[in-house]
């Protein structure tokens, strides 16, 4: 499975593609904010999407709405320093299926993920 | 400066180093005012913050304590000249703002994408309409601050035990 990393900061992609490698997937294609992601995500169709909230050009919350309008369906894993009630129901209501806080564990990045590819199996 | 405004940067701090960066991270007497930030320190993160909060967050470093926390947060060695040195500066000030902003509950607060600078004798100065406190920290024997810089609180209230 194609997993792709959307996140402004290169460190932290290479820290979210270490612990996915960890969990054996390795298949992993980045980009660096969300109009970079709308046009990689029509390229290489992800089966499940890590995507921070704050970016320049294209926030999270954004392309999330414009992905989800378009009839994107992979899973989203929000991961990102938002973590405030509000947040986290905007982006359910946008179509987020987990939420992971940074800062986090490795352990605990690949729990979320597991749980939510394991989800979109199941549905 | 209410009590409470300073201590979610302290307990912010504390957490992005136990989790990300796995280094041990003390806090040394919070001071009130510019005259304790350090002037000859090399590398800077700087967030600002918008909404209920406004003002900005700084973290500063001495070379070798930024290099020595850039390469614990991205598990390699890292050039100090390259863009990833200052990415990983970036990230660091953006989570420390960001597990802070978190603990403000209620509040509506915004943060900003980080800025960073690199080099030598770079210096931190805020408006004057804000209150600012510089908080020594110390990780794994190497010191760095985190400067707290806000609108419209109350200045003399911001003692805080470490």
């Amino acid at each position: 499975m194609k997993v792709l990393i959307v996140d402004d900061s290169k460190t932290m992609r290479s820290i979210v593609k270490n612990c996915l490698g960890g969990i054996g997937y390795s298949d992993v294609e980045e980009a660096c904010d969300g109009q970079d992601a709308l046009e990689k995500v029509a390229q290489c169709k992800p089966g499940l999407i890590l995507l921070d909230w704050n970016m320049p050009n294209m926030n999270g919350i954004d392309f999330l709405k414009a992905y989800r309008a378009k009839g994107g369906k992979a899973p989203v894993v929000m991961v990102t320093t938002e973590s405030e009630k509000a947040r986290v129901i905007d982006a359910i209501r946008a179509g987020a299926n987990d939420f992971v806080v940074k800062p986090f564990t490795p352990d605990v990045l690949a729990k979320h993920v597991n749980r939510t590819i394991e989800k979109a199996q199941a549905a | 400066m209410q009590p409470n405004d300073i201590s979610p940067f302290i307990k912010a701090t504390k957490s992005v180093f136990d989790t990300m960066l796995r280094l041990p991270v003390s806090f040394g007497k919070p001071t009130l005012g510019q005259s304790n930030i350090p002037k000859d320190w090399h590398v800077t993160g700087i967030i600002g913050l918008s909404g209920d909060l406004v003002g900005a967050v700084a973290v500063m470093f001495p070379r070798a304590t930024a290099k020595a926390c850039v390469e614990a947060l991205a598990g390699m060695e890292v050039d100090f000249e390259s863009e990833m040195f200052a990415d990983a500066i970036g990230e660091l000030a953006n989570m420390i703002s960001g597990a802070a902003k978190a603990q403000y509950d209620g509040k509506d607060i915004s943060i900003s994408c980080p800025s960073v600078i690199v080099g030598p004798g770079n210096s931190f100065h805020s408006h004057s309409n804000t209150h600012t406190v510089c908080i020594p920290c110390d990780a794994d024997g190497s010191s760095f601050c985190i400067v707290v810089s806000l609108q419209n609180v109350v200045a003399s209230e911001a003692k805080v035990a470490a």
